[in-house]
């Protein structure tokens, strides 16, 4: 994992040379988390995360000159990710969208039974999106409130309502 | 306020969504895909012909602010038309190095 000194080496050689190994670098370090989050996120649709996250990364290295590093690059990235998956939800009719179900094709499932693993989906499907990105940065990426708030722009009072109300909906959902 | 109570759900049902919750492998293909669609980047002709094109507007600018100087030091008036000339290039010197100044700052701003 790099440090964050690491990390703003890797970003100003990138900034001041165009290092493409340096780009290289950042990617390879948040790929699987970013492709993570964008899985889940999209209910399981990995053509959709990976489309969403190259995006991502690709927004990311055009507008690197203009990231300050007053937060770690991940939250940063997270963000443009973020706001890229909620304009292409616009765009793909949100509606449609809501009703995704989970698959876990050509993904890696750790060895739990398809039981739970079908009370979690169900649980996931009857988040709302704001609802389902809180959850997925709080217990899946282990974000604290303040980053998910630099992530999602929502203020903290609204990431814990929406945390609770999660929490309250998951429950409901997982003692059936 | 937060409960332990509230802390052994959060703790639990952070276990539970990692477990169930799918997630992708290490792709290698992802990076280089990602790689392979950054724009271009100028080729090392192009640098070259940059670098010299700045070479030669300093090197004219050089010649020319050194000539205005030796005339106006062996003439002892100063005419509408030097004043003039100055302005001239004076203007060209900022837009040169404007044009040389500007893309560096930019990238770093």
């Amino acid at each position: 994992m790099l440090t964050r000194i690491e990390e703003l080496q890797l970003i100003a050689r990138c900034v001041t040379v165009d290092s493409r190994r340096a780009f290289g670098r950042l990617v390879e370090e948040y790929q699987q988390p970013l492709r993570r989050f964008l899985l889940n996120l999209t209910g399981g649709d990995s053509d959709l995360a990976d489309d969403v996250a190259q995006e991502a990364f690709l927004k990311a290295y055009s507008s690197l000159r203009s990231f300050r590093g007053c937060s770690r690059f991940g939250t940063w990235l997270y963000r443009i990710a973020y706001n890229e998956w909620v304009s292409q939800v616009r765009r793909r009719h949100e509606e449609r969208m809501g009703d995704t179900t989970y698959e876990t094709e050509e993904t890696h499932t750790p060895s739990h039974s398809s039981d739970a693993r079908m009370d979690v989906n169900r649980a996931m499907a009857s988040l709302s999106e704001p609802e389902r990105t809180v959850v997925l940065l709080f217990y899946m990426e282990d974000r604290p409130i303040k980053e998910i708030c630099d992530i999602t722009g929502f203020p903290s009072g609204t990431v814990k309502s929406h945390l609770s109300r999660a929490k309250t909906k998951m429950a409901r959902v997982l003692s059936k | 306020m937060k409960t332990d109570k509230d802390d052994y759900i959060d703790a639990r049902l952070g276990e539970l969504l990692k477990e169930t919750l799918p997630t992708p492998q290490r792709d290698p293909w992802f990076t280089r895909r990602v790689l392979n669609r950054l724009p271009d980047r100028p080729s090392r002709a192009s640098r070259w012909v940059t670098a010299l094109s700045v070479a030669a507007a300093l090197a004219v600018l050089a010649f020319y602010w050194r000539d205005l100087f030796v005339t106006v030091a062996s003439c002892r008036v100063v005419t509408i038309g030097m004043l003039a000339l100055y302005t001239l290039l004076g203007a060209v010197t900022v837009s040169v190095v404007a044009a040389i100044v500007w893309p560096r700052l930019s990238r770093v701003m």
